[in-house]
């Protein structure tokens, strides 16, 4: 282009052109595409083709316009540029071509052309200066493209920051902060927001910038789409003014200096999680690059939120899984101390070893038994009449009636199962032994209830029928178990009645779990 | 005061504060043959609390974990009484605070071997 731009300037400089030539020359210059006009050495005009009155949007005077066949003049920066100071009144000036400047030329409707002119001066045989010959080119196309090259870039670049950091986030809120940047940069607006889905299914804003807090609890939980719905397409509103909306949401808008905005859908597996909005203080006409960056930026977010959202999930798992093992590993070592205190209990109260292994034997049963209760409920917790049903079943008589059982279904968290299944334990192998379940004559009925709140355990051990009882002498495990520790746990009454028509035991504990918030230092 | 050597805590209070109700009746019998005139086993923490403040000790034996919560505060109390105390613990060291740590611990289940030792040394102190 400026190559050829100067073969036609140096075409002018030719000395031995004829007139008659310069008359077909001029023809010539008239049917090319190029701007083009001369002046004479005080740069008055002489000359304009069609291209520069084109260019120029107006026919310059010959011989009283001067310098330019324009009507106005700015620099690229916007400042005025008067005509004697234009490129041309210097090559004329100076004596010399002008190159490598760029002009805004103003037409007289207003409109802007970047030109790069090629102002040259023409000297006769002897040298004398007898004019100049100008090239206007209009570079509003390369113009437009380096705005638009250096437009991809700081997206690309607003693009690649945001995967980066997306990449390197390690929680929801690293990906909101991030694609709001990413936003901001990409599509060059100074207010934005994102704003998801609650468990609820209400969209909640978790990033902004830019907005009041009013606007933002005006406008919290109205979104044009519903939680997981598919296909949704984003919403250009390019002037609030001239949108179909209810006029109470066009003023809570306009109320925030706002005309424009966009409604982006932020989508994770196919379904709508959320969604990114920008705003506009002016209307805004979305082109198809900003929508299609939009979509881009919007399916990033998707994608990191999601990939966050299982990381989360893992890491939840994770916590979930040391807890139950800090749990397990607490469990054991519980139930160790726990055998060990029954083994000891047994072979150092029991009044032969052959009978201490089977007390002992018979309780490490028992504590199975309430194990595997518990197991089977995932330590949620036993049911009280299934725990008294399998301690009782061994001495229950075929048709059943000895064993009469009375009360509303009790689910016993595992601390207290632990305790009432060794005390029950403890209860029927005595009664089996010494009490109403060692004869055929002898009965035992068991009553509970629960009263509260707080809710209370009331239950009724009552033998009959069985041996006259007579007071132990000394109190064994059984009664050290059930008289101290069953107490002292259930944070309550146990009171064991020696009556001789059949031993009576009355439970009375608390079944909720009291809060030790009362305990400062 | 002379002591039986059966009886290494002959006749001093000792408060046992343990809600594992079989760990406790251990604890027990072991303190009541040395001896001990033993208060508890207390199984919570605001009673542990109520007895401390009401009640004078010689000794305590307190189990770190009371029901899902740390002990710490009823040890603080019954310093601040200069009682001395042993923990009782399926828990490392470092769950203790630094200001507690110069406490012996008995790791559980107890060996009633070094229980009487450590008493030993406790109560001499």
């Amino acid at each position: 282009m400026i190559k050829a731009v100067e073969a036609l300037v140096a075409g002018f400089s030719e000395p031995d052109v004829t007139t008659a030539a310069q008359g077909s020359f001029r023809e010539l210059l008239e049917a090319l595409p190029a701007a083009v006009y001369t002046t004479d050495a005080e740069g008055m005009i002489t000359f304009c083709n069609r291209a520069a009155i084109d260019m120029a949007g107006r026919t310059p005077i010959i011989g009283r316009d001067q310098w330019c066949v324009t009507f106005r003049l700015h620099d690229p920066s916007g400042t005025p540029l008067p005509h004697e100071q234009c490129p041309m009144a210097i090559a004329l000036r100076e004596r010399r071509p002008v190159r490598d400047v760029e002009i805004m030329v103003e037409r007289p409707d207003g409109q802007l052309v970047p030109v790069m002119p090629f102002p040259t001066p023409l000297f006769d045989r002897a040298g004398a200066m007898v004019g100049a010959v100008n090239v206007l080119v209009d570079i509003s196309k390369l113009k437009s493209a380096e705005r638009a090259a250096a437009r991809r870039a700081d997206e690309q670049a607003a693009l690649y920051r945001f995967t980066d950091r997306l990449y390197r986030a390690t929680s929801m809120q690293d990906a909101v902060d991030a694609a709001l940047d990413a936003i901001a940069g990409a599509l060059s607006v100074k207010r934005a927001s994102i704003l998801l889905f609650d468990d609820a299914g209400i969209v909640r804003f978790v990033g902004w910038h830019g907005l009041s807090e009013g606007y933002r609890a005006a406008v919290e939980g109205h979104c044009p789409w519903k939680p997981g719905e598919r296909d949704a397409l984003p919403i250009f509103i390019a002037d609030i003014d001239l949108a179909e909306e209810p006029e109470r949401i066009k003023r809570i808008v306009r109320d925030e200096g706002l005309r424009s905005l966009a409604f982006v859908p932020v989508t994770a597996s196919g379904g709508v999680i959320g969604k990114f909005m920008t705003y506009y203080e002016t209307a805004h006409f979305f082109s198809d690059d900003e929508r299609a960056l939009a979509v881009t930026l919007a399916r990033q977010l998707g994608f990191a939120l999601e990939r966050q959202r299982i990381e989360n999930h893992r890491r939840r798992a994770e916590a979930q899984r040391d807890l139950l093992v800090a749990e397990l590993s607490h469990r054991v070592k519980n139930t160790l101390a726990t055998v060990i205190s029954i083994a000891r209990q047994s072979f150092a109260k029991g009044p032969s070893p052959e009978q201490a292994l089977k007390s002992f034997d018979g309780r490490m049963r028992a504590l199975a038994h309430t194990h595997s209760s518990l197991a089977e409920s995932n330590w949620d917790g036993a049911s009280l009449r299934r725990m008294l049903t399998d301690e009782l079943a061994p001495y229950r008589a075929a048709d059943g009636s000895n064993v009469e059982m009375n009360g509303p279904d009790v689910r016993l968290d595992p601390r207290r199962a632990v305790v009432l299944g060794m005390a029950f334990h403890e209860l029927a192998t005595n009664a089996a032994k010494y009490g109403a379940l060692s004869s055929k004559d002898g009965s035992l009925s068991v009553q509970w209830s629960v009263q509260g709140p707080p809710r209370r355990l009331h239950l009724d051990w009552v033998e009959r029928g069985g041996p006259p009882v007579r007071r132990p002498e000394r109190s064994g495990f059984g009664r050290l178990l059930l008289e101290r520790a069953l107490k002292a746990d259930l944070r309550g009454q146990v009171d064991l009645t020696f009556a001789p028509e059949g031993l009576r035991c009355s439970i009375v504990g608390g079944l909720d779990n009291v809060s030790s918030n009362r305990v400062r230092n | 005061m002379q002591r039986d050597p059966g009886q290494p805590l002959g006749h001093k209070r000792v408060l046992v504060v343990e809600d594992e109700f079989l760990l406790g009746l251990s604890l027990l019998e072991d303190l009541a043959e040395a001896g001990a005139d033993v208060v508890g086993p207390v199984s919570t923490l605001d009673e542990a609390l109520e007895v401390v403040m009401s009640d004078a000790f010689d000794l305590a034996l307190l189990d770190i974990n009371i029901r899902g919560e740390m002990s710490f505060p009823i040890a603080d109390a019954l310093l601040a009484r200069n009682v001395p105390l042993i923990f009782l613990t399926g828990y490392d060291a470092d769950v203790i605070p630094e200001r507690l740590r110069r406490w012996p611990r008995i790791g559980k289940p107890y060996d009633p071997r070094e229980l009487a030792s450590t008493l030993a040394v406790v109560s001499r102190a």
